[in-house]
Order: C-alpha cells, then structure tokens, then sequence
C-alpha cells in the first residue's frame, strides 16, 4: 500500500507544470518544427515575410495548449494543423478583400516573388506548385518535403490515411504535367 | 529515370528552406515575450493556500461570491463618502469627510504645488463650513470650539505644505490662506469678546486659535515681528523636542533620529538667525518653519497629534490613535486641550 502511494505522488510531481518547463517544451518544439512549419507556410502563401509572421502565429497558438497543459500527443500534427488553419484564414481573407482595395494599398497581384532570400530553384519549385490546387499544394509538401507519411498526412488534414494516398497520386500527376517532365 | 522520382525531388528542392537567422532570433524572440506575458495558470492545487482545515474560514465561502461582496462594499463606502462631502462641522457623517475624504484627496494630491494648494482649498472650505453654520444660526458654542480648531489644524497643515512648494505657488495660497484668516477673524469677532467676558474654556479655545489665525495670516504676509517669529520658531521646536523625548519609546530609532537632526538643525538656524539682518532672518527662519513643518507632519502621520491651541504647536501625540480614523468633528475637543488660565 505504501509503495502504491509512494508511486502515485511521484506521478504528481512528474505532471507538474510550470512556466519554465513549459517554456522549455515549446522552445525545443520551435527548435525542432520551426523550420518545417515556415516551409509549410511559405508554400502557402508564396511570401517570406509572410510566411515568418503566420509561424510565428502558428507557435503562439501552440503556446495556448501548452499553458493550458492540454494532452498534445502528436505535436507535429497539431503545428501543421495550425498552420492549415491559419493558412485558409488568411485566403478567405485575401479573396475577401477587393481588388481595388489591393491596387489602392500598392499591391501588385502579379507579383508572386517568393523573395530575396531564396534561391532561383526553390522560387521556381514555389511557383510550380502555386500552379496547384490549393489542397494538392499543401498535400506535396508534406509528404515530400517534410517526409510524412500518409497516416500522419492523413491526421493532420482529417482524412482517411487512404484517401491521402490517392490525392498524393493525383497531385505527383498533376505536378508532372505542369513541370513537363 | 522514372518521372514520378524525379518529381518528387524536384518537390524536395524546398527542404533547404529554412528561417534565416535572424527571423529565427526575432520570432524566438517574439515567442518569449508572448509566453511570458500570458504565463501558464498554475495547478489548480498551487493556487490555494492552506488554510485552518476545521471550522467555518474566511476562505470557505465561494470565491465566486467575493466580487459581489467587493462591489457592494465599495457602493456603500462610496456612498457613505459621498453623502459625507456635503456634511457640516456636527453632523454624523462629518468626521468621515475630515478623516476618510480629505486624507484620501491629500494622497492623491502628488506634487508640493498640488499639495499646497489643496491644504489651501481644505482651509477655505473649513472657512466656508463656518459661514454657512453662522448663516444657518447653528454656530453654537460647542461647535465655535470645534470649527476654530479645524481652521488651526488646517493653517498649519496648510503653512507646512506651502513651505515646501515653489515659489509662485507660495505667493498665491499664502494670499488665499491671508484671506480666509480675516475672513475668519471678522465672523468670529464677538465671539472673542464673549470669550474674555465669561472664561468659557471652548470660547477661550476658539479665541486662542484666533490669536494663531492672526499670526500665521500675519507670517504670510510678511507683516508678523521677526523676534516674535524667533521665538515662536524656538517655542516651536523646543517643544517638538519635548514631545519626541517623551515620546521616545513609542518611536523607530530611524525616525527619531531623523526627526531629532531635523530639531538640531531648526536650532542652529534659529540661533544662526538672531545674527542676521531682518531680510536674511526672515528667509532663515522660513527654513526653520519648513524643518520644524516636515517633523509636525510626520509626527501627524504617526498618532493622534495634541495642538495647543494657542501656539498652534504639537505639544503630544497618542499613538494608539490612528491619524486616518481622528474624530475632529464630534464637538469633544478630544485632541484639543483646553486650559483656561493660558487663556486668560
């Protein structure tokens, strides 16, 4: 009996969050996601600046269950999540704003640099897929440039892990069509 | 090569993307600050403190109750607060404006010029109360004891704050406090008449605090006697001495000894004073007034202060009396002592 509640405060204490190992978890999340969750981003929205800032909304809104100690069993899938939801707030706000609007702000709509930052071949690779659907798009760049597998794919878009193995095929075609190959 | 592979490395082209380092530094950055604003909420059993285990505790009603309870204490304070603005020297709610309002209007007043101007204000309105009773007929003899008094206590508070303040400041409420004072003085002229005739000790009272309305309105406008001022600065801090040497055991060793350097100081410059030509003695003994004002007003913040009400000076201080809680309005002259034959 002693040994069994001896065992259940260690559990306790082991729970037991604060700001500093809280902030020590998101700091190494950041460290680990952070580079794949800016990709993602830029794939997106085709912006670097752009990109920067909605990862760095992506992880403040991670911060939000780490504060709240909710159960993260899958921190890669929620980030992308995230980032996919953020992604298509930030069309419906794009598509919503009028083109007047735009053209009055300076806006070229024509402009779809990537940026400076990036090489010549990663901006081509952009804008070939920018010729994609937008859900083909976000399906290439996780399983080829972040390496997921469909079943993770398939959690983070909520779908079924074969559903996402087909649309993969479809959007491998579809990309090959664009790059001539 | 099988153009599947080759597209997907075409796709893979995009791993070298990365943030670049300052982005990185800037967003890391950026997240610190995010997370340390809105900080983790503790473990719901972090978050109380023990308490006794048995009986009824404070904590043990509902915390969702205590706004409730805030928010009800608060309008009646407010109210009380307010309707007591509007009372007069007798009434029931008086002490609260006098005790409660004023002292919460004096710690909002931030500035020396803000400060000496509202000690100036607060006089003016003690003066007004006096009017009003006189007007009304309900300037009774027991209450004459009581208004002289606050008008005293309100002079030297006010002298004591327009000491510190600058320069244009202390022109303009010395003219205004010079302005209540004969303002003050003509109302209560037959009163110091029937004082002399029959001894009355609160009629005495209320004449005394007259003779010091006379002398601090005659201090501010520079017409008061430079030897009379001396003495009245020695009387001053001789007797400020006294009442810190008895009261010595009730004192913090700090504040004592910061008092009583203030005190040696105020001597030498009183000494110092009786060597100079009038101009000079009188802008020495203002430094004396300024110091022996800085130790009234602290002793003030620490007890119930006894003002002799001739002089105007502190001559004791009761300590189990909380200065924010003084009842100067209920007509018992409690703080005022009032001796007959100084006042004769």
């Amino acid at each position: 009996m002693h040994d069994t509640h001896e065992d259940v405060r260690v559990v306790r204490i082991g729970r037991f969050m604060n700001q500093n190992t809280q902030v020590t978890v998101f700091d190494e999340a950041f460290a680990q996601y952070g580079d794949a969750i800016f990709r993602f981003c830029i794939v997106k929205v085709s912006n670097v600046e752009l990109a920067e800032d909605l990862t760095q909304e992506v992880f403040m809104r991670y911060w939000g269950y780490l504060k709240e100690d909710k159960e993260i069993q899958n921190p890669r899938a929620l980030l992308y999540t995230i980032a996919n939801n953020l992604a298509k707030d930030w069309y419906k706000k794009k598509k919503s704003d009028s083109l007047d609007d735009q053209i009055a702000l300076g806006y070229d709509p024509v402009e779809k640099s990537a940026g400076p930052q990036l090489l010549a071949e990663q901006a081509e690779v952009i804008d070939a897929l920018a010729q994609l659907e937008e859900n083909d798009r976000e399906i290439m760049v996780l399983r080829y440039v972040d390496g997921l597998d469909p079943k993770d794919i398939a959690l983070i878009l909520n779908e079924s892990a074969n559903v996402i193995s087909v649309r993969i095929n479809r959007a491998t075609k579809r990309l090959q069509t664009i790059l001539h190959i | 090569m099988n153009p599947e592979i080759k597209t997907t490395e075409y796709v893979a082209k995009l791993k070298d993307i990365k943030l670049s380092d300052s982005s990185r530094a800037r967003i890391q950055h950026n997240l610190h600050e995010y997370a340390a604003f809105h900080s983790v909420r503790e473990d719901e059993t972090g978050r109380f403190i023990s308490v006794a285990p048995n009986g009824v505790s404070l904590f043990s009603f509902k915390f969702a109750s205590m706004p409730l309870v805030i928010l009800i204490a608060v309008m009646i304070g407010g109210a009380t607060s307010f309707a007591a603005q509007a009372s007069m020297p007798g009434d029931v709610l008086y002490p609260v404006k006098i005790g409660f309002n004023e002292n919460i209007r004096e710690a909002l007043a931030v500035s020396v010029d803000s400060e000496a101007r509202l000690q100036a204000k607060l006089l003016e309105e003690r003066l007004e109360e006096v009017q009003k009773l006189q007007a009304e007929g309900r300037l009774t003899t027991e209450l004459s004891a009581t208004v002289a008094t606050n008008i005293a206590v309100q002079t030297v508070k006010a002298n004591t704050a327009i000491n510190l303040s600058s320069e244009p400041v202390q022109i303009e409420t010395k003219a205004r406090i010079a302005v209540v004072q004969e303002n003050f003085l003509a109302l209560t002229n037959p009163e110091t008449k029937l004082a002399a005739e029959d001894g009355n000790a609160t009629d005495a009272a209320m004449a005394t605090s007259i003779a010091t309305a006379k002398m601090s309105s005659d201090v501010a406008t520079g017409l008061y006697d430079i030897n009379a001022y001396q003495n009245d600065m020695t009387v001053r801090t001789e007797a400020l001495a006294k009442v810190i040497t008895q009261n010595q055991t009730e004192l913090d060793v700090d504040v004592k000894t910061d008092l009583m350097a203030k005190l040696d100081a105020a001597t030498k410059l009183t000494l110092e004073a009786s060597t100079q030509a009038e101009e000079d003695a009188r802008s020495t003994l203002d430094k004396v007034a300024l110091l022996t004002g800085e130790v009234e007003s602290k002793l003030s913040t620490l007890g119930q202060v006894e003002i002799d009400p001739n002089t105007g000076i502190i001559i004791g201080i009761d300590f189990s009396i909380d200065p924010m809680i003084i009842d100067r309005g209920d007509g018992s002259g409690d703080g005022v002592p009032t001796d007959p034959q100084v006042a004769q």
